[in-house]
Parts: C-alpha cells; sequence; structure tokens
C-alpha cells in the first residue's frame, strides 16, 4: 500500500514538474494564455533535453548517481518554484475556462479520454520478462544498488571497463534511478514499469492530440455558420483532434506485429524506443505539419527540444531526425523558405551532435573509461 | 528482423521486411497509400475546376470567412507533406540499392524494421479515417460510419499481440512472485558464505569509488546464479544484487531466439562454459562429465543455480559438487562451492 501511495505521489510530482517547466518556456515566449496538457507536453520535451546534458556529465566524470539526484533535484525544485510563480495566473486562467473548452470538444472528448483510461490500465496491468524490460529496467536498478551510473552491465551485474556508446548516450533510463533515489521507498521497477509507463502513455496520447490540432486547424471549417458555442472558434479543431486520437488508438489497438508502434505503446511503454515512436515522431510531425500549413509561430524551437528530448530516449533518436528532414526539406526547396534552412539545422543540432559523439567512440577515436 | 538478411533477400530486403513489419495489419498501409491517391486525384480535380465567377452577397447572408481569400495553404499541404516523407524514404532508407551495401554495414539488419516508424502509416491512415467520419455532417450518420469502419477494422485486422497477454500482476513490481523470495533465499544463504565475507573486507578497505579496484570488488559482494528462462530476466529488473551468468544475447541464442542477429558456435568458449552450466542444469547433455561442468563452474565463477523442480538434474547436479539450498515457489536452489 506504501508503494503504491508512493507511486501514485511519483507520479503527480513529476506531471506537475512538467507543467511547471512548460509553463517557464511559455513565460519565455511570451505566451500568458495555453493549455495546461500543451505546457505539460512541451516541460516533459525539456525536462529530458536538460536531464541528458547534466546526466552525461555526471556519467562521464564518474559522479555517483546521488550526486546526479541531488543536482536534478535542485533544478527541479527550482523550475517547481519559477513554475508556480509565472504560470498560476495562466493555470488559473485555464481552469476557469475548463467547462467552456469542454463544451467546444463535445461528444467526441469522452471517446478520447475512455481511449486514454483503457491505455493507462493496460500498461499498469500488463507485464513481462523480455529482454528488453531487463535491459531498460535494469539498467536503472543497477545504477540506484551500485550508485554508479553505467558502470556495470544491467543484464549480468558485471563491471564495464569502458562506456559503450550505444548505451551510454541516452540517459534516459537514469531517470528512473534518480527519481528512485529521491523518492525513499519507491522501488525502481515500479518507477520505471508502472509510473513512468503511464506517463509516457499520457505524453503519447498528447502528442497525438497536438499532431490532430495541426492537421485539423480551425481555418478549414472557415464559412460554417455560427449556430452554437459549439461551432465557436477552435470547436472545429478539438473535435476533430479527439476524433484523430481514438482513431490513432483504434489503429494502435489493430497493430498486429511486434514491429508497429502499437505493441510498443501497450506493452512496453518504459522502453526508450517507444518513446520515439510514439512520443517524438508525432511531436516532430506535429512541428512539420504546423509548418507545412503556415499556422504555428516559430515551431523549430519545439522540434529542438522534440531532437534534444529523443537524444536522451534512446539511440533511435536517428528516426525523429530522419522523419523530420524528409518532411521538411522538400517544403523548404518547394516554397523557396531557404531562411528556414539553418534554423531547421539547429533544431537538429542534438541528434547531429550525439551522432558525431556515436561515431567518435564507435571507432576509438576516444574512450571512455568507467575508472580513473 | 528475424529471419530476413540481406544476404538470402538481396535487393528484396526492404520489401520482405515491409511485409513481416505490417504483417496481417496491411489494411492500415493500404488505408494510408489509398487516402494519398484519393487526395492526388481530389487536387488534380480541384485544379481543372475553373475558378467561379464573382458574386454578389447580401448583406443578411454573409457568413464570416465565407467569401475571404484563405491566406493559409489547404488540406493538401498534408497530403504533400506525406508524401515527401514517402518518396524521400523510397529514395535513401528505403532504397533497395543503398540499403543493400549499407545496412549491414552499420549492423542495422536486426533493427531495419524501425526504419518503417519515418513513414506516418499509422498517423497518415488515422488522419483519412479521420477526415471520412468529420466529413460527414449529420451526426446519426457520422456515429454509425465510425462505428462500420471501426468494426470492419477489426473483424478484419487481427488485435495487438500484447492485449490477449494482459495478465492480473500478482504483486505490486509485476514480476513473477517467485522471483522476490528466491532473491531473498539467494541472499540469506549467500552472506553466510566466506566469499562474500571477502569482498566485504575488502570493499571496507577502498576508499576511491572510481578505481578499477572497487569496480572489481564491488561486483563479487553479490552471487552469480543462473535461473530459468521464464524469469530470468525480471530477476535484476526486481533484484540487482544478484549477478547472472547470462547476458542478455548468450540466453536468448541458447534459448533458440536469432532475433539478435548473433551466433555462438563450438569456437566461442565463453559461450560454451555456460551453455555447459544450463545443459548439465536440466539434463540437455548426457555426454557431459562431472569434471567438464566442475570446469565450467570454476571458470565462471557461478554459485547459484535454480531450476523449476519437476525439471531440476538434481542427482548430476549433486554429485558434481552442487548443494541443494532449498525449494522455493517451486524452483529448487543449488549451491556450487563453500
Amino acid at each position: 500500500m506504501k508503494i503504491m501511495l508512493l507511486a501514485a505521489a511519483a507520479l503527480v510530482v513529476q506531471m506537475f514538474l512538467f507543467l511547471c517547466i512548460g509553463s517557464i518556456v511559455m513565460k519565455i515566449r511570451g505566451r500568458e494564455e495555453y493549455s495546461l496538457s500543451h505546457a505539460a507536453w512541451i516541460g516533459y520535451f525539456v525536462y529530458f533535453g536538460i536531464f541528458e546534458v547534466v546526466c552525461l556529465i555526471c556519467e562521464v566524470t564518474l559522479l555517483p548517481l546521488r550526486t546526479l539526484a541531488v543536482l536534478m533535484a535542485v533544478i527541479a525544485g527550482g523550475a517547481i518554484l519559477a513554475g508556480l510563480f509565472f504560470g498560476y495566473r495562466s493555470w488559473i486562467q485555464a481552469m476557469n475556462s475548463l467547462r467552456y473548452r469542454l463544451k467546444l470538444h463535445g461528444g467526441t472528448v469522452i471517446l478520447m479520454l475512455l481511449a486514454l483510461a483503457a491505455s493507462c490500465v493496460f500498461v499498469l496491468l500488463y507485464y513481462d520478462a523480455s529482454a528488453d524490460s531487463g535491459w531498460y529496467v535494469g539498467t536503472a536498478s543497477t545504477a540506484l544498488a551500485t550508485n554508479t551510473i553505467g558502470r556495470f552491465d544491467p543484464s549480468t551485474g558485471t563491471r564495464i571497463l569502458r562506456f559503450k556508446s550505444r548505451y551510454a548516450l541516452n540517459c534516459f533510463p537514469y531517470h528512473n534511478a534518480v527519481i528512485s533515489s529521491l523518492v525513499k521507498g519507491l522501488p525502481v521497477i515500479v518507477q520505471a514499469r508502472s509510473v513512468m509507463s503511464l506517463i509516457n502513455v499520457i505524453m503519447s496520447f498528447i502528442s497525438v492530440y497536438e499532431l490532430g490540432l495541426v492537421l485539423f486547424p480551425d481555418h478549414e471549417e472557415r464559412g460554417a455558420k455560427v449556430r452554437s458555442i459549439r461551432n465557436r472558434p477552435g470547436s472545429y479543431s478539438r473535435k476533430r483532434a479527439d476524433l484523430f486520437v481514438v482513431m490513432v488508438f483504434a489503429v494502435n489497438v489493430l497493430s498486429s506485429t511486434i514491429y508497429m508502434p502499437g505493441i510498443f505503446l501497450f506493452t512496453r511503454s518504459y522502453e526508450g524506443k517507444s518513446l520515439i515512436v510514439n512520443v517524438a515522431i508525432p511531436a516532430a510531425l506535429a512541428v512539420c505539419a504546423g509548418l507545412w500549413r503556415e499556422i504555428r509561430e516559430d515551431p523549430m524551437r519545439d522540434l529542438f527540444w522534440i531532437m534534444a528530448a529523443s537524444v536522451c530516449f534512446s539511440a533511435s533518436s536517428i528516426m525523429t531526425l530522419a522523419v523530420s528532414l524528409t518532411a521538411l526539406l522538400p517544403l523548404i526547396v518547394i516554397r523557396g523558405k531557404w531562411k528556414q534552412l539553418p534554423s531547421l539545422l539547429c533544431a537538429c543540432l542534438p541528434v547531429f551532435v550525439w551522432a558525431a559523439v556515436y561515431y567518435l567512440i564507435q571507432h576509438g577515436v576516444f574512450v571512455l573509461r568507467t575508472w580513473r | 528482423m528475424a529471419g530476413i538478411t540481406i544476404k538470402e533477400y538481396g535487393l528484396a530486403f526492404v520489401w520482405a521486411c515491409l511485409k513481416e513489419y505490417l504483417g496481417a495489419s496491411w489494411p492500415i498501409a493500404l488505408i494510408f497509400v489509398v487516402g494519398i491517391a484519393v487526395g492526388i486525384a481530389a487536387v488534380i480535380m480541384k485544379r481543372k475546376k475553373k475558378d467561379p465567377p464573382l458574386e454578389v452577397v447580401d448583406a443578411r447572408d454573409y457568413v464570416p470567412g465565407k467569401y475571404e481569400d484563405s491566406p493559409l495553404p489547404d488540406s493538401s499541404s498534408i497530403l504533400w507533406m506525406f508524401l515527401s516523407i514517402v518518396l524521400l524514404c523510397l529514395l535513401t532508407v528505403m532504397n533497395p540499392f543503398l540499403v543493400r551495401p549499407l545496412i549491414p554495414k552499420f549492423g542495422m539488419t536486426t533493427v531495419y524494421y524501425r526504419f518503417f516508424w519515418i513513414l506516418p502509416i499509422t498517423f497518415g491512415a488515422a488522419y483519412w479515417l479521420t477526415r471520412v467520419v468529420g466529413s460527414i455532417r449529420r451526426k446519426l450518420v457520422q456515429a454509425a460510419v465510425f462505428a462500420v469502419i471501426l468494426g470492419g477494422m477489426a473483424f478484419i485486422i487481427p488485435l495487438n499481440p500484447g492485449i490477449p497477454n494482459v495478465r492480473i500482476p500478482t504483486n505490486v513490481y509485476k514480476v513473477d512472485g517467485a522471483v522476490p523470495v528466491l532473491c531473498d533465499a539467494i541472499h540469506e544463504d549467500y552472506e553466510k558464505t566466506a566469499a562474500y565475507q571477502k569482498a566485504a573486507e575488502k570493499l571496507a578497505g577502498i576508499t576511491d569509488r572510481n578505481s578499477k579496484k572497487w569496480l572489481k570488488w564491488s561486483g563479487k559482494q553479490y552471487p552469480l546464479c543462473v535461473f530459468p528462462y521464464g524469469i530470468e530476466f525480471s530477476v535484476r529488473q526486481y533484484d540487482p544484487t544478484i549477478r547472472l551468468l547470462f547476458n542478455r544475447n548468450l540466453r536468448l541464442f541458447y534459448e533458440g531466439n536469432t532475433s539478435t542477429g548473433i551466433s555462438y558456435d563450438a569456437s566461442h568458449k565463453r559461450y560454451m562454459r555456460r551453455k555447459q552450466v544450463l545443459d548439465a542444469m536440466y539434463g540437455k547433455d548426457p555426454d557431459l562429465t562431472s569434471q567438464e561442468f566442475q570446469e565450467a563452474m570454476e571458470e565462471t565463477g557461478t554459485r547459484y543455480l535454480v531450476v523449476e523442480e519437476h525439471l531440476a538434474n538434481g542427482g548430476f547436479l549433486v554429485r558434481a559438487g552442487c548443494r541443494q539450498v532449498g525449494v522455493v515457489a517451486g524452483y529448487t536452489i543449488f549451491r556450487y562451492g563453500d
């Protein structure tokens, strides 16, 4: 019972942290009115982008996990305080307008929430003993037990003498170790397989919803007669986005092979690969669709954080890069928007840097030893 | 992808992988492709249409937004985005002539399926389906079409393989109920051994936790074990103070899983020693002698063997120097050495 209460508290605190970070980002961008889910979604990517940098520095300098946990606690504490200070007015505003916004959604929001609830219940119940789960969760539990970062093989527990670029450069599993280190009494296996799984599924749904908002912008409905509150600005986009989320859920339920995104969403939601395909790729597609439709202001800033978080999640971050480049390069060429090319390259910088470091380590240009 | 190699399939590798990736869910890809085709046809038809003549509108019939020129790109821009992703993929990461030499070079044959994540098949199919359902104005008809589409898809396409496998977990850790009790029993026994005492003593004398010496002895304070395949991968998730003899790839290969693309033969001494331990546990190799088994145990430093009670090759293990520690949750624990 105590573990379940701690898990619930960890879930709430982590979601609140993402909301606070997102609120700071919104404040920096000069936005006072925003949806809380959108802020938490942005905050999620920013958090993992920052975590990747801090964790990587601690890892290669052989600092103990506890030091990383303390550093992240300080950063998270600061972010929560700043988020509260900058965001509380916007949160109150968002809560006050909740009823109005729910009316804009109409009945389809119920279907979407049912799909989300079903997915959450499923990932909470599902468990297996797969080799990959052994690696992802084992990495976090090993780090916590040995108070080290990446210095022991998670599948056997034996020491490793040099960091392997394939695993050492993607720090997502250590987030779970950090949370368990800070929340005394919360086993890392519960944080990784239940708490983080739930957060990831929620973020996946928000990513798809954000994509839906861009795929079905309000201006498509221009000209429809204003008859009721349901036809007010924002209504069309929200309703279609809700329906789109339900359709993606249905397609995921009917993804019948072990390679498709659906299986990763429902059974491997605590793995970095799953976050690439179910959170980062739809988020990157939302940015790309926003650029194609010319309805988002400077979306490259979002793309930068999506890329940074992708690097943290998995070596498959290269797929997020590929999605962005294949979607945006033709746009730049066809519409002659050459000014966007430098900002696209800057947005993709985290993956480029990761790829360069990966290549150099793989080819022995430099060796990262696990001991001094 | 399991069983699909460039060596065997050559230029057909990408197609074979795509078929394996989609499996029985091919109608989802079909919806995506048909959506693109219909979208292109609609754009061509629209361009053939002449601009309508200017219309004089009574102020009372005016509807905001209906008559202004749209400054924003219409829905066809999404079509072009999908199309550009597909075409660029076909030219690059799904171009058989590039894939054949490059993918093996980057060691990505077994994980090639991840390149299909770039194709927006799931989101594209959902987009077209949403457009179809959303284009219906009457709510009742819309709901009926929605239900028919979902029902039809569910009838044709099998369920996600994870869904039928869901079970109610017996504990909050979501591991097999035997794992916690087995780990406790092993620790209880191991902490009485001389090996544990020695490692603890050595560690107490090492202050620099970043030294190679600390790395060495901190590992040795934990027992090295072999567990049955069904629970092996969850052991270290629950209890990282248990060390395992087999790493992920070695164990998967022993169990006949070649999805990693890595194989081991008789020349691979590290694998062969570990194989002898598992063969002895389950009595799989009648030619294996006690001496060979003991050598394998000594060389690897293995301490504990956990076997399903009804499958254990107990007689051989005891004769070869193992001692039965106990029977816990249907598994027998054997300890080798003092």
